[in-house]
């Protein structure tokens, strides 16, 4: 994901202006040393500071002020560029939440008391499971339930989507709205349910600003490393010091220095934070909520991946898909049978009976149906009517129905089990249409599965993920639908206590587990999953109970979240190894052009000029490369569906071998072009 | 070359299976840990065990913390190296009437015993003429079996903590290595190098006239056992001063092949037994193709580097070969061979390291800054692991997934213990190279002859903190403060890094097995994997060993 081309729209001069100033602001020793080897180069440029002064400080030397100042330039703009990208960074996450930031002051809003009266308060004041207006105009100030009215809401500023969305009351995701959106038109009453301080922009902002305070895991260990290099790198700068001074040969203090800047990490130290900052901001642009970063790095180790059934792998509602016709009876007559026991079966299982029948060109009108219609009810299981002809429809569940028609002293066909068995195994579910003592057909209801839901699947397998659809249906059923959706784990009849067995068990045998829910039952699965993202229409309960909210509510996204969190430590890695690689072939064309011995020329492979052109130029590449390498930093490595073999290749190829190269080409460039100005 | 190249195949074909099958037992008799299962297989050595456990108190079957073991492996060393520091010091007091000795100065025996008890052997004494028969024959040879049990029981820890998730107790795995491994292949190997004309004899003096007919005594002994441990433990410390160039040491072609298979097939066993713990040998040969496609790189190049003229350097005749300090009867080929797998594995020598080309010698002191290539008894498998640590954070890092080794998630406190044991080579050997050179160094006063002893000193401290043992032969090592230097070097060399390995293993061993069932996992059987591994080590061994091979040997070389 290109974050530069997605945040175009915020892209603006201000962001690199803010971050300019605060770059420099940010050259506070205090401020510094949190990064051990940009404190080094810091500390490095105080003692040049001291050289530019009076450059004969450490015993005489043949460099001139000038040739100083140049080298203390370099290491100003070394840490100046660290800060710079670290602040780009910082900002375009900032940016995004920036135009809701008027929330944050204390603005007026119309409360509603009790009684009903509206009082005016601040936001500050307002608790949670207050009921407020918002009106045409209004900046809605807190998330919230809407209780009341309908309104469009222009979340623009959250999901960057340009086009109004409808809110209205009683249903899952168009009754939640979020703070910082603006009311359009009309005006809605909500229920607040989070205080200031607790929205999403609020979490968000706050994310942002505490990338520093809690470091990862990951993070941790490759400042470990990052550390111990640069031991390394000082004791073998400091013996280098003290043998050329025991060979009796001289090397000049600000060479020393810089083949220590040269060689120490700085690339990478200075691009740990933006790698890390714009991967949050990454996630966010995804609207994702995400309670700690230590979650979005964890998504890449995730082996097994939890889903319900209902909701996100079928659209939930089992719909009529078949009649089937039992003796003499035509399809078209148990059509119109069906459509005449379900026309007052308001569920949308009969709802969608009747849809099927008009498609067999049943459409009877309401005033033509005469007779007691008799409802769908749970107790029954079946509904139907006693038409004024005499005859009486049922339709209903299977077992309900050969009750009833044993009950009256019917019998049942053989043929009527076969068929029944028949659209089971199919993953279907049968429902029987009797007429008096007869069962005259049959109408096969199946959970359909969403469109495109196996490619999802297919990613997710290709991504290294196995899915285990989770389902209250019997075996048969889940089987068929897992099948469908191109699932090869599945549980059926699940109790939730069964979810949490299943993930524990998983957990015990070293898997990372992300489960998907959105319901209440779902909450303890959510929160003893390694990654539990809930839907932004679930209940409050699995939102609390997640590290991961989805603001759209859209599963799929899950891939996109387990990419980010993998592309987030790719690119670390490979520019870490791209900074220690590239730092040890800078010494190498360095060292040599160092060491005042004629004869050193001999191993002077890159023909540098010796002395200060040499170093000037390492120096200088040594700096450009920071911002250089900045927009790979904050737009990521390309991870596309390869194996962690090819992966890994790849980024040797690129951040390895270019590693080697590039210094040897740039400096050498930079070299002959210094040579040529003096 | 040819020949070179021919050695080396037949080295290959013998070692391979041999040491396939001690990685394999080790494997399952050692490692694993189950003592009662393997009773009926190996009735007399199993009796042997249980009788020396019995005896001493040793619960077959404990498992200590990595606490327990530091603290029983540094008590029982300690034991171990009083005792004998004692024994040498009052030697003369000991059956050793007949023998004109000269004992040894206070730092020389701390030296010394250090150095045996560390697998170092860095021998500053010479021992025809400091040691009796009694402290050689016994002294001597403790010190290296205790060592080399050590080691190995170390490089079992780690394995068993990351594979297995245990430690193990320390006494066990003592005694099992000595009883299993070491003491049956000594004897397998003095026999063979007696059948190949290795001396051994309880006689301790010989007395003889030289062709100018002066009479000469010259001391004598068991040479063949003490020579097989010597190798097989990688002490490297031999019964004759010259070490493996002393004609009774390595008389011939024959036993200096010989010798050449014994120094590097403990490491290759340790490789093999990963293999097997981990159920996969396909990796344990992508470990060794790549560890061995370094040496032999090495190898060749040295043959390459000795058969050239030297002229420039020694001042030989024109288009010789560099056969100076070299035993003809050996010849360059096998010299060369022999000369690099010790920079890896230990102080045996048969040559002066110190007239070989500089480049050569710049191989050599690569190996020693690397270490991990096969490496010394144990700690050079500790040493390839940290390698591999190393490899598998980055590997992880940049697929994007959470570094694990073989299904251990890699987290800060296994960084920074890894990180330590990187650190410690440089760190001592720096210090130490810095206060001899600042003290003794300025007698010398050409660039040359400055740079050749930097050379050599910094490689005296690089050998003393791998616990390799070699040096330079011209080198003035006897003074005190060298001496005590060396000491500490080595120490720390050997036992912290056993120390650190511990706990790592303890580290590893607390966390939860990852699955790597998932087809998100990188595999490591690959030649990709061997090429990063290799990439990796040698990237961190040259940031801090180029600096020394510029002003070093490369110093030496164009300075002529």
């Amino acid at each position: 994901m290109n974050l530069y081309k997605k945040n175009k729209s915020y892209l603006n001069s201000k962001v690199y202006i803010n971050a300019a100033i605060e770059s420099i602001t940010q050259f506070n020793p205090f401020s510094v040393v949190k990064n051990p080897v940009l404190f080094l180069v810091e500390v490095c440029l105080i003692i040049m500071i001291f050289l530019c002064v009076n450059p004969n400080l450490f015993g005489p030397s043949e460099l001139t002020k000038f040739q100083n100042i140049m080298i203390t330039s370099m290491l100003f703009l070394t840490i100046l560029f660290s800060n710079f990208a670290e602040n780009v960074a910082k900002n375009l996450g900032k940016v995004q939440a920036e135009s809701l930031r008027i929330v944050h002051g204390d603005i007026e809003v119309k409360k509603v008391n009790l009684d009903g009266i509206i009082e005016y308060v601040f936001t500050s004041q307002l608790k949670k499971d207050d009921i407020i207006k918002v009106q045409e105009g209004d900046l809605i100030p807190l998330d919230g339930e809407v209780i009341d009215g309908i309104a469009s809401i222009d979340e623009s500023a959250i999901t960057g989507e340009s086009s109004p969305v409808l809110k209205e009351p009683g249903t899952d995701v168009s009754s939640t709205v979020t703070g910082g959106t603006r009311v359009l038109t009309d005006w809605l009453m909500l229920k607040v349910t989070s205080e200031q301080g607790e929205t999403f922009v609020d979490q968000m902002l706050y994310m942002t600003q505490e990338t520093e305070r809690h470091k990862t895991p990951n993070e941790v260990s490759l400042n470990a490393t990052l550390i111990a290099s640069t031991i390394t790198c000082l004791l073998s700068v400091l013996t280098l010091a003290i043998i050329i001074n025991y060979l009796k040969l001289k090397i000049e203090i600000p060479f020393l220095i810089t083949l220590l800047i040269c060689l120490i990490p700085t690339t990478i130290s200075s691009l740990l934070v933006p790698i890390t900052v714009s991967g949050f901001d990454k996630i966010n642009l995804l609207n994702i909520l995400a309670i700690s970063r230590k979650s979005i790095e964890s998504c890449g180790d995730i082996n097994y991946l939890f889903l319900d059934k209902t909701g996100t792998i079928t659209y939930g509602n089992r719909m009529a898909i078949e009649f089937i016709p039992v003796g003499s009876y035509s399809i078209k007559d148990i059509a119109k049978f069906a459509y005449l026991s379900s026309f007052y079966d308001q569920t949308p299982e009969g709802k969608s009976i009747v849809s099927l029948a008009k498609r067999y060109g049943i459409n009877i009108d309401k005033r033509d149906i005469k007779g007691i219609p008799h409802e769908f009810s749970a107790h029954t299981r079946m509904s139907g009517i006693d038409l004024e002809s005499g005859e009486i429809l049922r339709k209903g569940a299977v077992d309900a129905i050969i009750k009833l028609i044993i009950g009256k002293g019917g019998a049942i066909d053989p043929q009527i089990n076969a068929l029944v068995e028949k659209i089971s195994i199919q993953g279907g579910t049968p429902l029987l249409i009797s007429s008096s003592t007869n069962i005259i057909g049959l109408i096969n209801l199946k959970d359909m599965v969403k469109g495109g839901i196996k490619g999802f699947f297919e990613q997710l397998k290709g991504i290294g993920v196995t899915t285990i659809m989770c389902t209250g249906d019997n075996s048969l059923t889940a089987k068929v639908i897992a099948e469908e959706a191109g699932i090869e784990k599945y549980i059926s009849q699940a109790k939730p206590e069964d979810k949490i067995k299943l993930i524990k068990e998983l957990q015990d045998q070293g898997m990372m587990v992300a489960m998907i829910g959105d319901g209440t039952n779902d909450a303890p699965a959510l929160a003893q999953a390694d990654i539990g993202l809930a839907m932004n229409n679930g209940t409050s309960a699995a939102k609390e109970a997640a590290n991961m909210i989805d603001l759209d509510s859209d599963p799929t996204k899950i891939i996109n979240i387990i990419k980010i969190g993998r592309q987030l430590l790719a690119t670390r890695g490979a520019l870490t190894t791209f900074s220690i690689i590239n730092d040890t072939v800078k010494y190498f064309a360095l060292l040599p052009s160092l060491v005042p011995i004629a004869a050193m020329e001999k191993i002077n492979l890159l023909r540098l000029e010796c002395g200060f052109p040499a170093v000037i130029s390492a120096l200088i590449f040594n700096t450009i490369i920071i911002p250089a390498m900045t927009p790979i930093a904050i737009n990521g490595v390309k991870s596309d569906k390869l194996t962690p073999n090819e992966f890994m290749a790849r980024n040797m190829l690129i951040f390895g071998v270019g590693a080697v190269l590039i210094p040897l080409v740039f400096i050498k460039i930079i070299n002959v072009f210094i040579g040529g100005l003096t | 070359m040819i020949e070179t190249t021919f050695t080396l195949l037949a080295i290959f074909i013998v070692l391979v299976p041999i040491s396939y099958l001690i990685g394999e037992y080790i494997a399952n008799n050692i490692v694993k840990y189950c003592p009662e299962k393997n009773e009926g297989k190996l009735g007399l050595v199993s009796k042997i065990e249980d009788f020396i456990f019995t005896i001493c108190g040793i619960n077959k079957n404990e498992k200590m913390n990595g606490n327990s073991y530091v603290l029983n492996l540094m008590i029982f060393n300690f034991i171990i190296g009083t005792v004998c520091f004692l024994g040498i010091y009052f030697q003369a007091h000991i059956m050793a009437a007949k023998y004109n000795i000269d004992t040894p100065s206070i730092s020389q025996i701390f030296h010394t015993v250090i150095s045996y008890i560390t697998n170092t052997d860095q021998t500053h004494i010479t021992p025809e003429t400091n040691l009796t028969p009694l402290s050689k024959w016994f002294i001597i040879p403790v010190l290296m079996f205790t060592s080399s049990a050590t080691g190995l029981s170390a490089a079992v820890v780690i394995m068993r903590g990351i594979i297995l998730g245990f430690i193990g107790s320390f006494y066990v795995d003592f005694f099992k290595f000595l009883i299993r491994i070491l003491m049956p292949l000594c004897l397998i190997t003095s026999f063979l190098f007696l059948i190949f004309d290795t001396p051994n004899t309880f006689t301790t003096l010989v007395e003889f006239k030289t062709i100018e007919g002066e009479k000469h005594i010259f001391q004598v002994g068991p040479a063949a056992a003490f020579e097989a441990i010597k190798l097989l433990g990688q002490n490297g410390g031999s019964f004759f001063n010259t070490n493996s160039a002393h004609p009774f040491s390595n008389p011939n072609f024959i036993t200096n092949f010989l010798q050449i298979i014994a120094m590097i097939l403990m490491p290759t066993v340790l490789i093999y037994t990963l293999g097997v713990l981990l159920k996969n040998n396909k990796e344990a040969n992508i470990l060794l193709i790549a560890l061995y496609g370094l040496l032999v790189i090495e190898i060749l190049a040295v043959s390459y580097f000795e058969l050239q003229n030297v002229e420039k350097f020694y001042g030989l005749i024109n288009n010789a070969p560099n056969i100076l300090g070299k035993e003809t009867r050996i010849g360059i080929p096998s010299t060369s061979i022999f000369i690099t797998a010790a920079s890896c594995v230990s102080g045996a020598t048969n040559a002066s390291i110190e007239s070989f080309h500089p480049f050569s010698s710049a191989i050599f002191l690569f190996n020693l800054i690397y270490q991990g290539l096969l490496g010394n008894q144990g700690l050079g498998f500790i040493s390839t692991l940290t390698f591999i640590i190393y490899t598998a954070f980055m590997i992880g890092l940049m697929i994007g997934q959470s570094p694990q080794l073989y299904g251990r998630k890699i987290e800060k406190r296994e960084i920074i213990l890894t990180s330590i044991i990187l650190l410690i080579n440089p760190i001592t050997t720096l210090i130490g190279t810095l206060i001899i050179i600042l003290t003794y160094g300025d007698t010398y006063t050409s660039i040359f002859d400055k740079a050749h002893y930097f050379t050599s000193v910094i490689y005296e401290f690089q050998s003393a903190c791998s616990n390799n043992g070699s040096g330079f032969d011209n080198l003035a090592d006897t003074m005190p403060l060298f001496n005590n230097l060396l000491s500490i070097t080595m120490f720390l060399g050997w036992y912290l890094t056993i120390i650190l390995a511990i706990y790592l293993a303890e580290s590893f061993s607390k966390k939860p097995i990852i699955s790597t069932e998932s087809n998100y996992v990188f595999k490591t059987d690959t030649v990709l994997y061997a090429l990063l591994l290799l990439f990796v080590s040698i990237t961190i061994t040259i940031i801090v060993f180029f600096p020394f091979i510029i002003l070093g040997p490369i110093i030496e070389m164009i300075e002529t």
